[in-house]
């Protein structure tokens, strides 16, 4: 809400929309984004760094893809906390 | 006698309208004044020197003939810029044409926050930087001007990003008086804000050009 903004529009070419973002769609891709964020201290390119949340269980992660593929998705679909626990483990720094 | 009753009740209301439009008009000097073999002299900000996203050296006397809007963050941030920076483009967006007013944004993070990183993160925002200022210099001096615009900024390494700072948008009158702020983090204290440049510039140009 703070950086994607309230109805996850983004903001300007800083931070990305949510909102028909293709990331939503891949669930390894988008539970190791949530996990580590993105770190933009080094790079040539990116400015605006993303931080990672190393404390959300693999039900709070389920809770938070579900509401927001509900949100911005087209087509949602629910992802369960083994299955979240299954794809963590892929994603280790 | 009626006519004298209705002269003193036109001239009650002339005056009424007058002082009203007086404080309408005429906004606050913010900071406190000092006294000099008691002379009043009111705050000002300290003249500055930075390095802005071009690498040019600018500083506050390049702003003598502006207004100008002011907030402190870091192109790192995590926590509050990227709400306080869409406060700041909305301001930006509102005054686009307007040569009169410009916007200056200090980092308190120079270690990482190059000219160049600064001039990329503006390209990403997608304003004119020379409209927008993004400035870089000594980061012990960014601290202590963020103090004299009565903004706190330092360095804790718990904090999110490594600074804690606070969200203020101030607005600076062509002599460096503090004028006006906002609560960036708060999109509803815009408007005012918006309105009370617009104020500001009635003043200092003497005009009523919006």
């Amino acid at each position: 809400m703070n950086c994607h903004m309230e109805h996850g529009e983004g903001f300007q070419n800083l931070i990305p929309a949510l909102k028909d973002s293709k990331i939503l769609d891949n669930d390894q891709e988008l539970i190791c984004l949530i996990r580590n964020g993105i770190d933009t201290k080094d790079s040539e390119e990116k400015v605006q760094p993303m931080p990672g949340n190393d404390k959300l269980t693999p039900t709070a992660l389920s809770n938070l893809i579900n509401y927001l593929r509900h949100e911005y998705d087209i087509k949602p679909t629910v992802l369960l906390p083994k299955e979240v626990e299954h794809y963590l483990n892929d994603c280790n720094k | 006698m009626k006519a004298i009753t209705k002269l003193l009740v036109l001239f009650t209301i002339t005056i009424s309208i007058a002082a009203c439009k007086d404080t309408e008009t005429e906004l606050p000097y913010l900071g406190n004044p000092t006294f000099v073999n008691g002379k009043e002299s009111k705050y000002q900000v300290p003249a500055w020197k930075f390095l802005n996203q071009d690498s040019i050296t600018v500083s506050s006397a390049d702003l003598s003939d502006n207004v100008y809007v002011v907030d402190f963050f870091f192109t790192s941030c995590p926590s509050i810029c990227p709400k306080v920076k869409r406060e700041m483009f909305k301001i930006y967006d509102e005054f686009k044409n307007d040569n009169r007013v410009k916007l200056v944004s200090f980092t308190i993070d120079p270690k990482h926050d190059t000219p160049i990183r600064l001039k990329k993160y503006s390209q990403k925002l997608g304003v004119n930087n020379d409209k927008w200022w993004f400035l870089t210099g000594d980061s012990d001096e960014t601290f202590a001007l963020a103090d004299d615009y009565f903004i706190t900024a330092y360095a804790d390494p718990e904090a999110p990003g490594g600074f804690d700072h606070s969200g203020q948008i101030l607005l600076i009158d062509k002599s460096s008086h503090i004028r006006s702020y906002s609560l960036g983090t708060d999109p509803e204290s815009t408007p005012k804000f918006i309105k009370d440049i617009k104020n500001l510039l009635h003043t200092e140009w003497n005009d009523t050009k919006e």
